[in-house]
């Protein structure tokens, strides 16, 4: 990979890695740490897809598995645990917004992933199952779920 | 399937008709049922939320680092290369005929 083709990549998709990976950790400094190793990942890489859509899915999918492990680091270290928790990233919510980022935040990785992929990115639940190696009805169904666990947050809150 | 006033879709059904498009049984059971276009309503909004979520901004200082990543990356070559040209068989020749020319040259002046 050429030093073009490295900058083409971060100002394409830097912003939208940038993007999935708080919306996955939740704690900015994590992903500040995340989004560098992967770009260090991506230069290192011999294999970079050449065509644009699968560029595209490669990155997410490098994005989220060095996402996972980081969770896994964290998760080994409880004193780093503890340091992530006590701070979470809170983006200036919209005041028409029926949840905060936290609620949002809440859901499992996996359902996390797939409602940023289809909703944020336009990911198709058979895309998204092939990046997270899934089938498609198990990605439609997750995604269906998560969407109910919000649905109920919605309404314990309003009440 | 008819859907009516007792019988309601699954909420599996709801979720996929808001997400993607529903078949007009369905659509005209939405219309008459407010408790299932209550349900549909609710779930597109919470999509059009996460679709509308601000994109987030790379700080200055990252962008910096990843930046740093190729240049780091090309110093790193140099070094590499200054440490190991010797386990290079090409190098290693070359480097040694040099030396052998170079002893040959200081012999023949110092004689």
């Amino acid at each position: 990979m050429t030093e073009a083709d490295f900058k083409k990549i971060y100002k394409e998709y830097g912003q939208r890695l940038y993007g999935f990976i708080i919306w996955l950790t939740r704690h900015r400094a994590a992903s500040d740490d995340i989004l560098q190793n992967v770009f260090v990942n991506i230069w290192k890489s011999q294999n970079v897809p050449s065509s644009e859509i699968e560029l595209e899915r490669w990155l997410f999918t490098v994005a989220r598995n060095a996402t996972l492990d980081h969770f896994r680091k964290v998760t080994r270290y409880s004193r780093f645990r503890t340091y992530y928790q006590d701070e979470y990233y809170q983006p200036p919510t919209d005041p028409d917004a029926h949840f905060t980022w936290k609620e949002l935040s809440e859901l499992p990785e996996k359902e996390r992933s797939i409602l940023y992929l289809h909703l944020k990115i336009g990911y198709t639940y058979k895309e998204i199952g092939e990046m997270m190696e899934m089938s498609e009805n198990l990605v439609r169904v997750r995604a269906f779920r998560a969407l109910k666990k919000l649905r109920e947050k919605l309404i314990r809150k309003e009440i | 399937m008819n859907y009516t006033a007792d019988c309601h879709p699954s909420e599996e059904i709801l979720t996929g008709c808001a997400l993607d498009n529903a078949d007009d049984e369905l659509l005209i059971h939405l219309e008459e049922c407010s408790q299932c276009s209550e349900f549909v309503e609710d779930i597109r909004n919470i999509c059009h939320e996460i679709a509308d979520l601000e994109e987030q901004q790379i700080p200055q200082h990252l962008h910096d680092k990843i930046m740093a990543i190729v240049s780091q990356k090309k110093g790193s070559k140099v070094i590499n290369f200054i440490q190991n040209w010797y386990r290079n068989p090409f190098f290693y020749g070359i480097m040694t005929v040099l030396f052998v020319i170079i002893v040959y040259v200081i012999f023949i002046f110092l004689l």
